[in-house]
C-alpha cells in the first residue's frame, strides 16, 4: 500500500501545457480594448435603463415582463440548439421545422372532423393510414437504431427484434387511430394518459424509495404503497380527462411535443447520422439538415397551405396585473413551463447516466464510443430533446400570435444568436442569452418604432460577440 | 497490498490465447496501413507492438477496436470471430486508452473514472470497483472532484489508465500512452503498467515509442515497419542486436526480413 503511494507522488508536480502566444503586446493591447468596451458597454446599458425606470416605472416594468417572456422563448430554442450542436459539431437546420411541425399538429387536432384543409382531411381515413404506417416506420427505425442494441445484449436478437416490431405496430395504430377520430381525441388519449401518469408515479417514487436507507420488507411495504397510490392517480387522471371536453388543445400540445422529439430522432438517425460521418466536411450535413426544411416546409405548405393560422385561446384571454403591468395566463403558464424544463434538464445533465453520456459526447466524441456509450442512439436522444425545446417554443409562439410553415427560422436565427452570446456548449449561457436578447429587443426600441427591432437587437448582439467572443458564460 | 482486489481470472496458462489477428489487412483508400498482420496476445501477457512513425503500429489497435475497416482477414477474440463495433468492446472486454492523454476535459476526475462502468448497475459493485481503482491510483483520490482538464499531462494520462480499469477489463491496450510526458513521468506510467498487470494479471498491448521502457515491460514484442509485422518474439532478442535501431533508422529491410523469416522457423 505504501509502495503505491510513494509511486504516484511523482506525478503530482508536472506543468500543465501552455498555450504559446504568438504576439504577447498585440493581445494584452486587444485584452485591453476589450475590457474597456466592456466597461463602456455594461455601463452604457445601466445609466439607459435606470433612466428609463426612473422616467416610467410602469412602463418600464412592462417591457421587463414582456422581455421574459420573449427570452424565455429564445432561451429554450438557444438549450435545444446549443444541445445539439455541442454534440454533433454542425448547425442543424432542420430544427426549424419542430415548431411549425408540433403547431400544425396541435391545429390538426383542433379541427372539426370531416373537414377539408387543403388536400387533407381531418379525420380522413387516408390522413389516418398514412400518418399511422409513418409514425410505426419512424417508431421501429428509432428504435432499432437506439434500443436495439442493448436489447439484443439483454434478450437475444429474436426477441428484441420481435419488442421493436410489437411496439411500433401498436404505436402506429394508436396514432392512426387518433388522426382518424380527432373527435374523440380525450376518451382516446384518457386510457394511455392514465397509464403513463401512473407508471410515472410508480418510477419516480421507487427512485426515492431507493434513496431512502430502509429494510428489504419496509422498502417492498412502501413500494406495493406507491403502487397502489400511483395506479390511484393514474385512475382518476384519466376519468378526468375522459369526460373534459375541451381538453383538446392541452392534450395536442402533449402530442405535438411528442410527434417533434420522434421527427428529431428520424432526422438524425435516418439521415444526418449517414452525412456526418467521419472524415466529411461537417457542411455536408448542414446541407442535408436545409434539404430536411425545405422539404418539410413544401409537405406542409402542401397539406395545410402556406396561409397563417392561428390556435384557439389557452386559459382566457383575461389578462393578469402584476404590480401594474400586465400579463397573459399563458405567457405565465409558459414561464413556468420553462423554468421546469430547465431544472429538470439541468438535474438530467448533471445526475443520471444518460447526462452524463450526453456531456462526454459533447466534450470527446470517439473516445465516448470507446468507453463504450453507443454514441448513435444517446445523439438520436439528444436530437428527441432539442426537438422538444423548439416544438415547445413553437406551440407558445403559435398560441401567443400565429403560425406558418416557416416560422421556426426566425426562431431557429434568435435561438443561434443567443446560444452564441450566452456562450455555445452551456445550458445557462444559452438560457442567459435567449433572456438578454429578449431585454434588448424590447428596451432598444422604447424611442423608436417597433421595425427598428431586429436592427437593433442583432447590432448589439455583434458588439456583444466582439466584447465578449466566448460567450458570457464560456464552458468551464 | 496482499490481495488482489481487481477480481480478475488469473491466467496461469500463458498458451490460452485471448485476441489473434489472422492475416487483418487495413487499407484507407488505395493506401495500405496494415497488411496481413498476424498476431495474439495470451491472458495476463504484456504485449508492446513498435515501429517508426507511420509504420501501422496504430492501425492494428484501431483495427481491433472497430475505428479502422478491415478489409481482409478475422479478429478473433477468446476463440470467438470479433465483429468490431466500437461501444461494444467494453462489454466484451477491451479497454482502449487512445493516444493523447483523452479524458473527458470538462467532466471531474470522479466523472471520468464513471466513463469506464458504465455497463454496471449494480451500485454496491460499482463502489467496489471505484475503491480498488482508487487503490491502483492513490494520488487520483483527492482530486476527484477537479476538472480533468486543468491537471498535467501525466495525471490525465493515469485518469485515462484508471478509467480504463473501471470495467475490469480481459485486455487493456494503449496507444503511445508516454508521448509527450516528461522523462520522470514516462518511467511512472511504465511502473503503473506493470504494477496493473501484475496485481491484476490483466493483459496488455500497447504502442510505444520509448524503445528502452517498453522493452523493460513488454513480456513480447512486435515489431512493424510499412505496414508489416517483421519481427515477433522476446524482448531481449532485440535487445542485443541491431534490428530495432536498423528500423527505425530505416534500413532494415534487408536485414529485419531475415530475422523474421529466421524467428519464424524456430517457432
Amino acid at each position: 500500500m505504501d509502495g503505491t503511494k510513494v509511486k504516484s507522488q511523482p506525478l503530482d508536480g508536472y506543468v500543465t501545457y501552455q498555450e504559446p502566444i504568438s504576439d504577447s503586446s498585440t493581445h494584452s493591447a486587444l485584452t485591453n480594448m476589450r475590457s474597456v468596451g466592456a466597461g463602456v458597454v455594461i455601463i452604457a446599458t445601466g445609466l439607459y435603463l435606470i433612466f428609463l425606470a426612473i422616467e416610467s416605472p410602469r412602463a418600464f416594468f412592462q417591457v421587463f415582463l414582456d422581455s421574459v417572456i420573449d427570452g424565455s422563448v429564445y432561451g429554450l430554442v438557444a438549450i435545444g440548439f446549443g444541445l445539439m450542436y455541442s454534440t454533433v459539431r454542425f448547425f442543424d437546420i432542420s430544427y426549424a421545422i419542430m415548431p411549425a411541425a408540433s403547431a400544425f399538429a396541435v391545429f390538426y387536432f383542433n379541427q372539426r372532423a370531416s373537414r377539408f384543409v387543403s388536400v387533407f382531411v381531418v379525420g380522413g381515413s387516408v390522413s389516418a393510414i398514412v400518418v399511422g404506417t409513418g409514425i410505426g416506420l419512424i417508431v421501429a427505425l428509432n428504435l432499432s437504431i437506439c434500443a436495439y442494441p442493448a436489447l439484443r445484449s439483454r434478450l437475444g436478437s429474436l426477441p428484441a427484434q420481435g419488442i421493436i416490431a410489437v411496439t411500433s405496430l401498436i404505436l402506429g395504430l394508436y396514432s392512426g387511430a387518433l388522426f382518424l377520430y380527432p373527435d374523440q381525441l380525450e376518451k382516446l388519449v384518457a386510457p394511455v394518459a392514465g397509464l403513463v401518469i401512473a407508471a410515472s408515479i410508480v418510477t419516480l417514487g421507487s427512485l426515492a424509495v431507493r434513496c431512502v436507507p430502509a429494510s428489504q420488507n419496509a422498502a417492498r411495504l412502501l413500494f406495493s404503497l406507491l403502487a397502489i397510490v400511483g395506479l390511484g392517480i393514474g385512475v382518476w387522471c384519466g376519468v378526468l380527462l375522459y369526460g373534459a371536453m375541451g381538453a383538446k388543445l392541452y392534450i395536442g400540445w402533449v402530442l405535438g411535443i411528442a410527434l417533434s422529439g420522434l421527427l428529431g430522432m428520424l432526422f438524425y438517425g435516418g439521415l444526418l447520422r449517414y452525412l456526418s460521418r467521419e472524415g466529411r466536411s461537417l457542411l455536408v450535413p448542414m446541407v442535408g439538415s436545409l434539404g430536411i426544411y425545405m422539404a418539410m416546409v413544401a409537405l406542409f405548405s402542401i397539406i395545410f397551405t402556406p396561409n397563417v393560422k392561428s390556435l384557439p385561446v389557452p386559459f382566457g384571454s383575461d389578462s393578469i396585473a402584476i404590480a401594474g403591468a400586465y400579463i397573459k395566463p399563458f405567457s405565465l403558464f409558459f414561464i413556468a413551463v420553462v423554468i421546469v424544463f430547465f431544472a429538470g434538464f439541468v438535474l438530467v445533465l448533471k445526475k443520471t447516466t444518460l447526462g452524463k453520456e450526453i456531456r462526454a459526447i459533447a466534450d470527446d466524441r470517439e473516445l465516448a464510443m470507446t468507453v463504450g456509450i453507443n454514441v448513435s442512439a444517446v445523439t438520436m436522444i439528444v436530437f428527441a430533446i432539442g426537438a422538444c425545446c423548439g416544438a415547445m417554443a413553437g406551440i407558445f409562439v403559435a398560441q401567443d400570435t400565429a403560425f406558418k410553415p416557416t416560422t421556426g427560422l426566425q426562431l431557429l436565427f434568435q435561438g443561434w444568436v443567443a446560444s452564441v452570446v450566452g456562450g455555445l456548449g452551456n445550458i445557462y449561457g444559452a438560457l442567459a442569452g435567449g433572456l438578454l436578447l429578449g431585454l434588448l429587443e424590447n428596451y432598444a426600441i422604447w424611442y423608436v418604432p417597433s421595425e427598428w427591432k431586429n436592427s437593433i437587437a442583432f447590432g448589439m448582439l455583434i458588439v456583444f460577440a466582439l466584447l465578449w467572443p466566448k460567450g458570457l458564460l464560456p464552458r468551464r | 497490498m496482499d490481495e488482489v482486489t481487481l477480481s480478475m481470472p488469473s491466467a496461469p496458462a500463458q498458451t490460452e490465447d485471448l485476441l489473434e489477428f489472422q492475416n487483418v489487412s487495413v487499407r484507407y483508400g488505395g493506401v495500405t496501413a496494415l497488411s496481413e498482420a498476424s498476431l495474439r496476445i495470451s491472458k495476463g501477457e504484456i504485449v508492446a507492438i513498435m515501429g517508426p512513425n507511420g509504420a501501422g503500429k496504430t492501425t492494428v489497435l484501431r483495427a481491433l477496436l472497430g475505428l479502422a475497416p478491415v478489409s481482409s482477414g478475422a479478429i478473433y477474440w477468446q476463440g470467438r470471430l470479433l465483429r468490431a463495433v466500437t461501444h461494444e468492446m467494453v462489454t466484451l472486454g477491451i479497454a482502449f486508452v487512445p493516444q493523447g492523454r483523452r479524458v473527458f476535459s470538462h467532466l471531474t476526475v470522479q466523472e471520468n473514472l464513471e466513463m469506464g462502468y458504465l455497463t454496471i448497475k449494480d451500485a454496491s459493485e460499482r463502489a467496489r470497483r471505484m475503491a480498488s481503482v482508487i487503490e491502483l491510483f492513490p494520488a487520483l483520490e483527492e482530486r476527484r472532484l477537479q476538472i480533468a482538464g486543468t491537471m498535467s499531462g501525466g495525471q490525465q494520462q493515469m485518469v485515462a489508465i484508471a478509467r480504463a480499469l473501471m470495467s475490469h477489463p480481459k485486455l487493456l491496450v494503449l496507444d503511445e500512452p508516454t508521448v509527450g510526458l516528461a522523462p520522470i513521468v514516462v518511467q511512472s506510467v511504465f511502473d503503473k503498467i506493470e504494477e496493473i498487470n501484475r496485481k491484476t494479471h490483466t493483459a496488455t498491448l500497447f504502442v510505444e515509442h520509448d524503445v528502452k521502457n517498453a522493452l523493460d515491460v513488454a513480456h513480447r514484442i512486435y515489431i512493424i515497419d510499412k505496414g508489416l509485422i517483421i519481427f515477433d518474439g522476446e524482448p531481449n532478442m532485440v535487445r542485443e542486436g541491431h534490428l530495432l535501431k536498423d528500423v527505425f533508422l530505416g534500413k532494415a529491410e534487408t536485414a529485419a526480413a531475415a530475422s523474421s523469416i529466421d524467428h519464424r522457423q524456430q517457432s
